[in-house]
Parts: C-alpha cells; structure tokens; sequence
C-alpha cells in the first residue's frame, strides 16, 4: 500500500515523522508537509503531530552515528522547495544511520546522491544571496532589501549579514514566503510579515543609487560584451530585486 | 567637478583592469565597526560582458606622467582627467558596502606627480576607511613600481591584497612600450611585498597578536597580444612568479585597442587566447603540472582547438589510460575531464565501493573528453583503444564541446579546464 506521511510543515514535524517511519519500518512513497496539494496522490495519509522528544531524540541519534555534516545536509534540504525533499531526508537518514560518519562518502549511492544534490543546491542559492541581497535605506534609518528566492534560506544568510553590516539596523524580506530577518544592532530574529507598501526612500538614497547604476553601466567592456555568460552567473529571475539593473 | 562625473571618469579608467577578486582574506568585524571579509570572496553582480563585480574598482587619479602606448590614461590621450579626494572615495565605498553592492574597494591610480606621492596618496585615502569609518571589508590596492618600500610596507599592513602590474611579458617590451617604466622597479617593488609577506608571516608563528601584512596575497597581471612573445614564455613568467614571489594569481588581459599608437597591432581582443592562457596558469596552480610539461612538444603557443591538458594527455598517451579505482591523485587529475573537485570525490568514493562508468557520471565527470585516457574496473569505455589521431578527429568533430568551451570564455574567474569548474566561477571559491 502507497503510504504518505503528513506533518505540519515545521522542522520538528518533519522529525517527528521520519522517526514515526523508522520505528514503525514502513517505507512511505513521501514525507509531505499539509498545505501541500494532494488531489494527484492516490494513498493512505497518516497524519503526524510535531512531537518535540520524539524529534530531539531522532536529531541527537543522527548527529551522533552521522555527523555534523550530515544534520547540515538535512536542514539544508528541509530549506528547499523540492517537492520531494521529505522523502528524500528519510531515505538518507534511513541509509545514515546504518552506514554511520561515512555516509557523505557514499556520494554515488542512489539514498544518498539526492540529499546531497539537494543540499548543495541550496547552498549554492544561500551563498549566491549574499552577493545579491541589495538594501535601500528607508525611513528611520532603516535598510531594506526584498528578496525572492526559490528555496528557504532567509533564515541561514541572516548570521552573515548580522556580522557584517553589525552596526546598521536592517531588514531581510522574502516577499515569496511573507518572511523577514530583522536586525537591531544586537541580534537578528525571524518574524512573519506581509509588507503591502513598499517602504519609501529616504532622501539620500536616489544619490547612491544612481552612482551604483551609473558605475555597472559604465564598467562593461563593450568589445567584450556576452549577456548569455552574464545571464548563467546572474539568472534572470533574480534581477528584479537588483538596483543596478531594473 | 561633481562626484558622479569623478565616479564615471575614474571607474572608466580602471575598468581594463582585470582583477575582481575577493578571496583569501577572513578579516573579521570588530565592535562598532563595519564590515568583513569573506574567505570564499562574493561575487555581488556581473555586468554585460559576464565578468564578475566583486569590488568597487576605481582609480584615485587618471592624471598620469607617464605615457605607456597600451594605456587609455597614456599622458597625450586626449581624455578628461580627475582625482578623488580621500573622503570621496571612502563616502562611495561605505555606502555602497551598506547596501551591499560590493565586497569592498579595489583602488589603483595612474602615477600622478611621482610613485611616491601617489602611493602616499592611496594609504591617506585607505586609513580613513580603515581607521575613521571602521572599514574590515576587503581592499585591494596597487603598488606603485619604484616607491619607497616603506610606503609599500605601510600599504600592506593596511589592505587585504596588493598587486604590482608587471603590464607585458618580456623586458623588451616594456622598454618598447612602457619606456618610462622599468622591468627592475617593477620586480623590486614586488619582491617588497613578498618579503614582507614572508617576514609577517614568521612573526605570526612565534607571537599570537601581530597584524597581518596583505593576507590574500599578492597578484599582478599582464597584457597578451600587444607585443610578440609566444604562450610558452609567458607561461614560464607566470611559473617563475608563482614559484619566486609566491604570487597568488597572475591576471592575463586580452589586448584592448584603446589608444591608437603605431607601436601597436590592430587586432581584435585575443579573447580565445586569453582563455587558453588562464586554462593552462590553472594546471600550473592546481594540477601539478610544470611549464615545461605544457610545451614539451616543438610548439610553443598553446593549441587553440583544444584545452592545454588535453592537448598534453595526447601526446603522452603512453601514460594512459589510468584505471579510476587505482591510480593516484595526481594521475586522475590529469585525465582530461577531471577536475579537482570530481578527482577528490573519486579518492573519496573508491574508499566505499568500486566505481563504474555509470559512477562517473553521477559524480558529474563528462565522459565524452575523459573516456579516451581512462579505465574503470578493468573495462574500456567502449571497449575502443585510442591513438592520438582517432581522438583528435572524434573530438574535433565534435562542435559542441567547443561551443560549451566558448561560453566559458572570458570572466574574472576565468575558465578552467573542466566544466565542472563552472560551479567554482559561480561561487567564486578558490
């Protein structure tokens, strides 16, 4: 029987359900969070509610016999929008916890090459952001930047830009997901908000924006000119967020 | 003179500079500061022609006494000239870091009054930053050839990385070209920085707390196509740099007719060049190889057809094919094909199970170029033992691998000998 595994979208869920299958040995066709739509998948649903020790437990096994490494591999997964990715994290867990630290060398392998991927990919969008981000300094004395990207990583860029920009008060906004980092000089958090008006410029901000703009134009060199090398580095569907180019 | 205009005349000038990089310094915030530096470096945009924009480069001045034939800031160029002051330059540079547009400051200057003066110039301007506004973003600076060494020291206690551009391959053309520059002032200039690098570097060992001198390293770059030498003696200049002044990079700029002399050739950016150049200063990096194992045959430019490590595994077939679960490091990184990150997965994988063709591919390893030199678990690809001829024709014929080739083609993290290193220039790793 095609067997599917619901939780409530959170991390904890997710844990809770993959320890839920492991213990009850029963492999299902995919761990999917609830608001995802079902009207395509025939199947039982077992409904999973988050259960903190039961998801603490199955985390300290997995670093303990996998490693550091591998929970990074996990929570990056959990990050990203594949559809599949629930199945994908048991699969790896599943095959982790027999083969123990030596899990990420079995890069081949068909449990453990698409976790991999997956969180690679996801890193490769984290580290791609902390290029991107772009701020505007509004009112307040506050920057801004809205971001929209494909997977969930607000939440792991924040640590980068709280070090980095430390004595400015910023927000990070995924207009995608209605969440933001917010910082205050101290520390940064997390919040759900859904910003309907765009936050207005303060007054010296069209003055360095307009530099920036000017100086990307200018540093082109025309003989050299190649928008389809430009494009693979910088796909198309981040510029909308970018001052220089829109 | 408004700063805009001051902003499009002194990034106009700097802009053939090649260097973009932010790598290899992890300098950390400290409180009430701003700013820090990112090992891995950051790529924050890439302009039209697909180079990556890392850092606000700049120049401090475009007056320059000097009137070098290749250059667009050559003292009878009939161009508009500007200077910054230090606080300009240090408002730019903190206000496009705070809205993260840039990794930090990348400022070089034409020689304005003397290299002295203009090196004095550019440490006013990188104090400011560093020390009034907090600055621990990365900054790149030029060394002025010829200034004082304690400038040059000063500099270096100060920046990330400092580069001394050596501008053309061999003697004769500087003095042909360049005559008011000199090949000695050029060397001794960076064999300053190297020593105090080296001497820095020593002290760091015996005491906890010393500062730390140009901690990303120094690099220079040099114009292929304005003046004859052959690939082989400009690769041998970038191995005995690597190898004398411990540079971290050597930058190669395709020759960009901007002002017309007629020292000069007429020709178009030898853009293709360019990249086999870069391709072949990578094996020198990365993948053991000696300048004189890339020309060991009579030619002395590189192939343009195909990469330089293809063009040497096929004249020393004799060392092929290698056998993937066997062979060692340094031999799988010289199959065609391979680069280093697929020949560490390689290394690491075999330790748990015996690798197939299928394998390879789910590694990532493109098989049409690696197929000829390689056997796994005993077995031929095809089953097919190649010569050099029958390789040659089968991947010439092949139009597409040139074309994914060209794509590859110009970038500030140029590129590399393997596809897979694409993901490297994206990330901006090394």
């Amino acid at each position: 029987m095609t067997i599917y595994y619901v939780y409530d979208g959170s991390f904890n869920g997710l844990m809770s359900a993959v320890s839920e299958s492991l213990s009850k040995k029963t492999v299902p066709e995919n761990i999917i969070p609830e608001y995802y739509q079902r009207e395509n998948l025939f199947g039982d649903y077992i409904s999973i509610t988050s259960d903190n020790s039961k998801s603490e437990n199955l985390l300290d096994t997995v670093t303990r016999v996998m490693g550091d490494e591998a929970l990074s591999n996990i929570l990056h997964c959990h990050l990203s929008d594949a559809q599949n990715s629930g199945i994908i994290i048991y699969r790896y867990i599943s095959f982790g916890l027999k083969a123990g630290r030596k899990v990420n060398m079995h890069i081949t392998d068909d449990s453990v090459k698409p976790a991999l991927d997956l969180a690679c990919k996801v890193k490769k969008e984290q580290h791609r952001m902390l290029g991107i981000v772009r701020f505007r300094l509004v009112e307040n004395g506050l920057y801004y930047a809205a971001i929209d990207p494909d997977h969930n990583i607000t939440g792991i860029i924040a640590p980068h830009f709280s070090r980095r920009m430390a004595d400015q008060n910023w927000i990070i906004h995924d207009t995608r997901r209605n969440l933001a980092v917010v910082y205050d000089k101290k520390k940064w958090r997390s919040v759900e908000i859904e910003i309907n008006h765009n936050p207005e410029d303060s007054d010296m901000e069209l003055f360095y924006s307009d530099l920036w703009r000017n100086y990307f134009k200018g540093i082109t060199i025309s003989e050299r000119k190649n928008p389809k090398l430009q494009k693979q580095f910088l796909p198309k569907r981040y510029w909308k967020n970018l001052t220089e180019i829109n | 003179m408004k700063t805009s205009e001051k902003l499009n005349i002194l990034a106009m000038s700097a802009k053939y500079d090649v260097s973009c990089s932010s790598s290899g310094s992890s300098r950390e915030n400290n409180a009430g500061g701003i700013g820090n530096a990112a090992n891995s470096g950051i790529c924050h945009s890439w302009s039209e022609d697909g180079r990556c924009i890392s850092l606000l480069k700049i120049l401090m001045t475009n007056n320059c006494i000097y009137d070098c034939a290749y250059c667009i800031n050559r003292s009878t160029n009939d161009i508009p000239r500007a200077i910054f002051t230090p606080e300009e330059i240090a408002d730019i540079t903190i206000n496009f870091y705070r809205r993260n547009y840039i990794e930090g400051l990348f400022l070089s200057s034409a020689v304005f009054r003397n290299p002295d003066y203009t090196m004095e110039l550019i440490i006013k301007t990188v104090e400011l930053i560093r020390i009034n506004y907090r600055f621990n973003g990365y900054i790149h600076v030029k060394a002025m050839p010829g200034a004082d060494p304690a400038l040059i020291r000063r500099a270096g206690l100060l920046v990330d990385r400092m580069s001394v551009n050596i501008e053309l391959p061999s003697r004769e053309s500087l003095e042909y070209l360049a005559p008011q520059k000199t090949k000695r002032n050029i060397l001794t200039s960076m064999n300053d920085i190297s020593r105090n690098i080296n001497g820095f570097m020593i002290e760091s060992k015996k005491a906890k707390h010393t500062q730390k001198y140009v901690p990303a390293g120094q690099s220079t770059q040099l114009i292929v196509g304005a003046t004859p030498e052959k690939d082989s003696r400009i690769i041998r200049l970038s191995e005995t740099l690597y190898n004398k002044f411990a540079l971290k990079r050597v930058y190669y700029s395709a020759f960009v007719p901007v002002s017309s002399d007629s020292r000069l050739p007429v020709i178009k950016p030898p853009l293709k060049r360019e990249n086999r150049l870069y391709q072949a200063d990578w094996l020198l990096r990365f993948y053991g190889f000696s300048a004189d194992e890339l020309f060991d045959g009579e030619e002395q430019n590189l192939d343009p057809d195909v990469d330089p490590k293809f063009a040497w595994a096929v004249r020393n077939l004799d060392k092929f094919p290698v056998e993937i679960n066997k062979a060692d490091y340094e031999m799988i990184l010289r199959v065609p094909g391979i680069g280093v990150r697929s020949a560490k997965k390689i290394i690491m994988v075999r330790r748990v199970t015996t690798l197939r063709f299928d394998d390879l591919k789910k590694i990532g390893i493109v098989l049409k170029r690696a197929k000829y030199f390689i056997i796994c678990n005993g077995a031929r690809f095809d089953g097919k033992n190649y010569n050099e001829l029958s390789i040659r024709s089968n991947l010439l014929t092949d139009g597409k691998s040139r074309e994914e080739n060209q794509l590859l083609l110009f970038n500030d993290r140029p590129a590399l000998p393997d596809p897979e290193s694409l993901m490297t220039a994206a990330t901006g790793e090394l």
